[in-house]
């Protein structure tokens, strides 16, 4: 990686406060935003500092990085009366003015989790965005989805034994608070989702270049190649990448998983994103 | 609220909520937790210097090296070099706010950092929630986490005495945090809130003169993406700051 030195500046991008961080070249001249959503709840620093690692990687590429919260999350107030779906819309649109003040008409959206899902609904409504990674964004279950379901749980109850596994059941039948808490972990959470197939299909057809990554424990998703399967996409399309990580979590708790990623990530955009670009 | 960077080289991260209203020339600096445990706790402590800013005080919140949004690598920063920038951000409070007197909020292992600022400084009010006075208790604490993960994922961590709970620390950390002891503080008011589980309750009875329990979770060494807000514990501590 080159030694470049970044200018770190924190941003109040709207009146109302909604709050970001933007990381730069010192010499920043680049055309190409990388605009990073909040993991679920998580401040825009993200689980482990990933946002900010995350950020400094991708300026050292000569990308002019911004760290958004979003309204209500991190540092930044809740747009009063205005819908979650919206506002992410309007928080877009914000960073996205403050970045165009400079050199930069194209941005690339990062989201994790949730954050992955309004990044998706952001990039099929606004022409700026030209490149897209989503961390365990939304994926559909494919009849190949339950056949690896159907194997983990006979591979389980094997390992386990009948009592084994009857005692597990009755676990979580008990604890609801345990569900909840593998729902955080794992990001199976219930969204409303009907929108979100159009959305990628929306995005691919304008030729957004779409990165997709996926984590060992994100229980949408079970094995390579689902996303491109749930789309009906060849694996040979030019501007969709799908990556399995079956390693690593969810928020990639572990530093040599976060590097992994940060550096899948990095090479990823230095690729699509030339020169020309940065 | 006014984000801003301070101390040595610009590197620290504030986040500065000016008095509203009338304002009381008091100030109030929060010291969060430190690694995982801070980034959890930011909604919570926004909180809290939001509504204690209502009242008229001048709060200051901020990231320590290395951590957050402060500048540079978690694992380049020490306790030595945290317990500065906690001394930094309380100067930095007193002349950003030009305040008469300040009080301290201190959570987790930040109580045995704002213990050390105690005797140093003069603060009025010294509310700890959850405090880790001694640092051997952070490092059992940590260790417990660390041991809570799967195996997979410890067998290929590159050092695992550098590592705990996601965070890879510098090389001296375990030696500098087991020779953080408890000290005794020094301030005008002196108290503390404790939620359900906590352990060492008997530590804080001997440090602080009023301890309030709550009955509510606050799971510490929960799930680095769930962000802690526990109502009843921030209206505990604005009460007993206001």
């Amino acid at each position: 990686m080159r030694s470049i030195d970044l200018k770190t500046t924190p941003l109040l991008l709207n009146d109302a406060g909604l709050f970001g961080i933007r990381t730069a070249p010192v010499a920043d001249n680049s055309a190409l935003g990388v605009v990073i959503l909040n993991a679920g709840m998580v401040s825009n620093v993200g689980p482990f500092r990933l946002g900010v690692q995350l950020a400094d990687a991708l300026a050292r590429l000569g990308c002019t990085c911004l760290r958004l919260d979003q309204s209500g999350k991190g540092e930044s107030s809740i747009r009063p009366d205005v819908a979650a779906s919206d506002a992410a819309l309007l928080d877009y649109d914000d960073a996205f003015a403050n970045l165009a003040r400079g050199s930069i008409q194209q941005t690339v959206l990062i989201g994790v989790c949730s954050g992955a899902v309004d990044a998706l609904r952001i990039a099929a409504r606004r022409d700026s965005v030209v490149g897209l990674i989503l961390l365990d964004g939304y994926v559909g279950k494919t009849p190949r989805w339950y056949w690896h379901r159907g194997l983990h749980a006979l591979r389980w109850v094997r390992s386990a034994g009948l009592q084994g596994t009857l005692t597990r059941l009755l676990e979580r039948l008990r604890s609801a608070s345990s569900i909840t808490k593998n729902a955080a972990l794992t990001g199976d959470l219930d969204w409303p989702v009907a929108d979100l197939p159009g959305s990628y299909q929306s995005v691919l057809g304008r030729d957004v270049k779409m990165l997709c990554v996926f984590s060992g424990n994100y229980l949408p998703y079970n094995h390579a190649g689902q996303l491109a399967r749930f789309l009906s996409i060849g694996g040979d399309r030019a501007n969709f990448r799908e990556i399995f990580l079956r390693d690593a979590d969810h928020i990639y708790s572990m530093k040599h998983h976060r590097d992994r990623l940060i550096s899948i990530l990095s090479e990823w955009v230095g690729g699509e994103f030339t020169k020309k670009n940065l | 609220m006014e984000p801003f960077y301070f101390g040595k080289n610009n590197s620290l991260f504030g986040a500065f909520h000016l008095a509203e209203g009338t304002p009381r020339g008091h100030g109030l600096l929060i010291a969060g937790p430190l690694l995982a445990e801070g980034i959890r706790a930011q909604f919570a402590l926004r909180q809290i210097a939001n509504r204690c800013a209502a009242l008229g005080y001048d709060v200051l919140r901020f990231d320590y090296a290395g951590l957050g949004n402060s500048v540079g690598k978690t694992c380049d920063a020490s306790i030595s070099d945290w317990t500065e920038n906690l001394c930094e951000a309380f100067d930095e409070l007193r002349n950003a706010a030009g305040s008469k007197t300040q009080s301290v909020v201190a959570v987790r292992f930040a109580a045995n950092l704002a213990v050390e600022l105690s005797r140093k400084k003069s603060i009025e009010n010294l509310v700890f929630w959850d405090p880790l006075f001694d640092g051997q208790h952070w490092l059992d604490h940590l260790r417990e986490g660390q041991r809570n993960l799967p195996e997979a994922w410890l067998d290929s961590v590159e050092d695992i005495d550098r590592e705990f709970m996601g965070h890879f620390m510098c090389t001296g950390f375990v030696d500098e945090l087991v020779s953080r002891h408890p000290a005794t503080p020094r301030a005008t008011q002196l108290s503390a809130v404790l939620t359900k589980d906590y352990k060492h309750v008997e530590t804080v009875q001997s440090v602080a003169t009023e301890v309030q329990r709550i009955d509510a979770d606050c799971l510490w060494q929960g799930i680095a993406s769930e962000v802690l807000y526990p109502v009843e514990v921030i209206n505990a501590i604005c009460d007993r700051l206001t």
